[in-house]
């Protein structure tokens, strides 16, 4: 082994040993897609416990029926948004509880 | 309401936004944000997308004002914590229903291959592909209606930058032949068909080279074949066809 081989070897092994640096060579773009694709999938399933427990919380401190009117408002003007006209749009948005 | 009733819970933010490293996150301390609001834009981003796949299946160009209302939203510096916008709530939703936007392959001729593809479950059983097909046109035209804004006027920073379109079709685009399905297709024809201008817009020449491997180099293996068998799906000739009408209504040679 020539001693620029183990020259090298001294720098990399204490980045493989801690497991945390893995070199950027090494993650395929695919890997990169998938782990970024299951960061999201798990962000999703933890919004619905987010949704569910805030929902409790707001039922002790009697403001989950402002909640429950609040999002059908939210539903209700993105039903109204207007194709064409987009002035309506931005009054339908402003005059709501959006503001 | 008033907003101070909106601030009563208090919520740790760092896990909702996973764009950005949690250590910058957390950097003045304990990253808190009102739990109410969180909600809110919550089910502003699922009424998005339910209005995506309901209304703009049926008619893309109703895709504009909604996504110009998801930008403003999210843009706005009060809704956002510390200048970090909410939007992966947006994006979370749209990684379950629409992952090829994110580079996800998967075969349409396995129920495993489908959901890694979105097709969407109701009541236990999958919805029919024209159903699947109709929703991807909603999300495809919605995302080049969140993503293609310009911002250069305005006082707030996008939420949605251009380069997340540009992202999108670039993986869509590495897909081999072999691994390309219609939902490949139904997506990139409606991520495409009336954002011709803006894009050139914002990319000019280079766009139109991308537009290029979009309808030409991308369908040259032939992609997915028909039912039939006798030839590619119509959802890739669809793709190939896009010129024409761009041709003829933008008056645009590729």
């Amino acid at each position: 082994m020539s001693s620029a081989t183990e020259a090298s070897n001294v720098t990399v092994s204490p980045k493989s040993t801690h497991g945390v640096l893995v070199p950027k060579g090494i993650i395929t773009p695919a890997q990169e897609r998938e782990a970024e694709h299951k960061r999201f999938l798990d962000l999703h399933k933890q919004l619905k416990v987010m949704r569910n427990d805030t929902l409790e919380q707001a039922k002790n401190i009697g403001l989950k029926n402002q909640l429950g009117d609040m999002r059908r408002d939210i539903k209700k003007v993105m039903g109204q948004l207007n194709k064409v006209d987009k002035t309506a749009n931005k009054d339908a948005v402003s005059s709501d509880e959006l503001d | 309401m008033q907003a101070s009733r909106l601030h009563q819970i208090m919520i740790d933010i760092t896990p909702y936004i996973a764009s950005v490293p949690p250590e910058q996150l957390q950097e003045g301390g304990n990253p808190q944000y009102p739990a109410a609001l969180l909600f809110l834009l919550n089910h502003f981003a699922k009424a998005i997308m339910s209005q995506l796949a309901q209304e703009v299946s049926r008619d893309t160009l109703a895709a504009d004002p909604i996504g110009i209302l998801a930008v403003t939203i999210f843009s706005t510096p009060e809704f956002q914590y510390n200048g970090h916008s909410l939007i992966d709530v947006l994006w979370a939703k749209y990684h379950k229903v629409c992952p090829v936007l994110f580079g996800i392959t998967g075969t349409e001729k396995s129920a495993a291959g489908r959901a890694r593809l979105g097709w969407r479950v109701d009541g236990g059983s999958e919805v029919s592909p024209q159903e699947h097909y109709d929703h991807m046109t909603g999300f495809a035209a919605g995302f080049a209606a969140i993503t293609l804004r310009d911002f250069s006027k305005s006082r707030n920073k996008s939420p949605a930058p251009i380069h997340l379109f540009w992202t999108a079709m670039a993986r869509i685009l590495s897909t081999p032949n072999n691994e390309q399905t219609p939902t490949h297709y139904v997506v990139l024809y409606n991520m495409l068909k009336h954002s011709v201008p803006r894009f050139i817009g914002f990319y000019g020449l280079t766009a139109i080279a991308a537009l290029r491997s979009a309808c030409i180099t991308f369908p040259s293996g032939g992609g997915p074949q028909s039912a039939s068998g006798t030839g590619s799906d119509s959802t890739v000739l669809a793709v190939q066809a896009l010129p024409h009408s761009w041709k003829k209504d933008l008056n645009l040679t590729l």
